[in-house]
């Protein structure tokens, strides 16, 4: 039985033609416009508190809360009410989305200040991270030949949104960010696996980008100083 | 048989057709499958173009359409299609069970026929051997009680072979459904003289191993013997490959492209390949 499951190649996996998944980020990006607008200025707000280093109550609660809306918003309309309508296996993602979005929500709520900060390092290539889930993974479609409508963007489609919250996460000292890792980790081999079998140009990205969140994110935080 | 060189030929203009040997149903010897192809979800364009495809499979001469519950939404897709072609009284309606409890598989047999919009299946095949001794039970039990015409059972590129002669030899299928094309041939040894043996129609699915085959030929130009066979395309030449074995009772190619469709169902007319050529085609294509 094993020996059965060796026999298989990612592209057995792959229930859909490109065409098919292409035309769904098509029609999504047309039935939520201007959400993309939307998400693309939540997730600046997200960046710029960060850059600031903000660390008071409110705005530890918003860099949560504000990604936690697109991941039940993308869990419970693109991959459940969409996606899964081409691929079944996108439900369990779909619970996934769902339950990191009320994670984050938790961690708004109760916004605990961390103790100290991310190693430099880490800030760094989190900040680096966020930027391009704005930027330059909404690019990466069409330069690999998608069309411009089905294009990517932060807070309205799972790759983009889950390499914004790496970044955040690893530019974050916080012990609960550890918590809020596996959700985009999974995602991030589960989408990366999907455009590796459909062989596009830009399958390497996603893999790359969150494989160096998660580096940067278990990078050690340094202990926090004693009071005196 | 016609004494042209190379070449077994059906009578022109007619379409093949092969028995289901347990009912005596004949066959038209090219169906359509639906395994990615119709798997388009909701999107009304990607339906309609399926559509169009049933359409023209419909119009010439198609009957049997297969597909499954793993196939995501192509089974809604294909009772879209019934919908507005006005339910042809032509369709020969194939699905499968995949499910692993036995317990679930009434309701799942149930929901897809929903979604097919049928009155009853005609045939219903048990996907890759997956809990096929529950599930046989019940769709032996849905034949005996006039709710089922056939029952089968399916595999793809040569998975469990060893179970699946099992069960070909243990249970009284009328229908096998495996891989066979001119490349991917394992069931020749065994399983296809087994079925002939036991009396079971065989469906090939792969036949062009899911348009690999095809886009790896596409570059070569097509050999001589093709123009023996009326065979004008890669497509048309390897489907002719797996209707000359004289097991094969249906092929099922999926399709997103009306053109293609008709080149398909095109292959069941006219000659087809005898041994000797059959063997200089898995020559010539094998050392490509």
């Amino acid at each position: 039985m094993m020996a059965d499951w060796f026999s298989y190649s990612l592209t057995d996996f792959l229930l859909f033609a490109p065409e098919t998944y292409q035309r769904l980020f098509v029609r999504y990006n047309q039935a939520v416009w201007p959400a993309q607008i939307v998400g693309a200025l939540g997730a600046l707000v997200v960046l710029w508190l960060v850059l600031r280093r903000a660390d008071s109550r409110i705005a530890i609660g918003m860099v949560h809360a504000l990604p936690a809306i697109g991941w039940l918003w993308i869990g419970a309309d693109f991959l459940y009410q969409r996606y899964a309508v081409i691929n079944w296996a996108a439900t369990w993602p779909a619970v996934g989305f769902m339950v990191q979005g009320v994670l984050l929500l938790a961690v708004a709520a109760i916004a605990p200040r961390p103790a100290g900060h991310a190693p430099p390092a880490a800030r760094i290539i989190g900040l680096g991270l966020m930027a391009a889930a704005l930027v330059v993974m909404p690019l990466a479609g069409p330069l690999a030949g998608r069309p411009w409508g089905a294009i990517e963007t932060v807070g309205v489609t799972p790759d983009p949104t889950a390499v914004f919250t790496l970044g955040l996460l690893a530019g974050t000292a916080g012990v609960w960010r550890l918590i809020l890792l596996p959700v985009p980790v999974l995602w991030c081999l589960f989408s990366g696996a999907t455009a590796r079998a459909m062989d596009t140009g830009d399958a390497w990205l996603l893999p790359v980008l969150a494989a160096a969140g998660l580096a940067a994110a278990l990078l050690p935080r340094p202990a926090p100083a004693g009071r005196g | 048989m016609t004494g042209g060189r190379g070449r077994r030929a059906a009578a022109a203009g007619t379409a093949l057709m092969r028995p289901i040997h347990s009912t005596g149903l004949m066959m038209p010897a090219v169906g359509l499958g639906t395994w990615i192809t119709f798997n388009v979800g909701n999107d009304p364009e990607a339906i309609a173009g399926c559509t169009a495809v049933m359409k023209a499979f419909f119009e010439a001469g198609g009957r049997m359409i297969d597909s499954s519950p793993m196939y995501g939404s192509a089974q809604m897709v294909v009772g879209r299609g019934l919908d507005a072609l006005g339910r042809p009284q032509a369709v020969y309606a194939a699905d499968k069970v995949w499910i692993s409890s036995g317990d679930d598989g009434p309701d799942q047999i149930a929901q897809s026929r929903a979604l097919w919009g049928v009155p009853q299946f005609d045939l219903m095949q048990v996907h890759n051997l997956r809990g096929w001794e529950a599930h046989l039970e019940t769709l032996f039990a849905m034949k005996a009680a006039g709710r089922l015409t056939h029952v089968g059972i399916t595999t793809s590129e040569g998975r469990r072979h060893d179970t699946f002669e099992q069960v070909m030899a243990s249970q009284p299928l009328d229908t096998i459904q495996i891989t066979y094309n001119i490349l991917d041939r394992a069931v020749e040894d065994r399983i296809l003289p087994l079925a002939r043996e036991r009396g079971q129609a065989v469906i090939v699915n792969r036949p062009f191993r899911q348009g690999a085959l095809t886009r790896r030929l596409a570059r070569e130009p097509l050999p001589g013997w093709a123009a023996e066979i009326g065979a004008g395309s890669w497509a048309k030449a390897l489907l002719k490959f797996i209707l000359s074995h004289p097991d094969i009772t249906c092929a099922i190619p999926a399709t997103t492209r009306v053109d293609h469709v008709r080149e398909n169902l095109d292959a069941a007319r006219g000659p087809l390949p005898d041994a000797a050529l059959r063997r200089r085609m898995i020559a010539d294509v094998e050392a490509i």
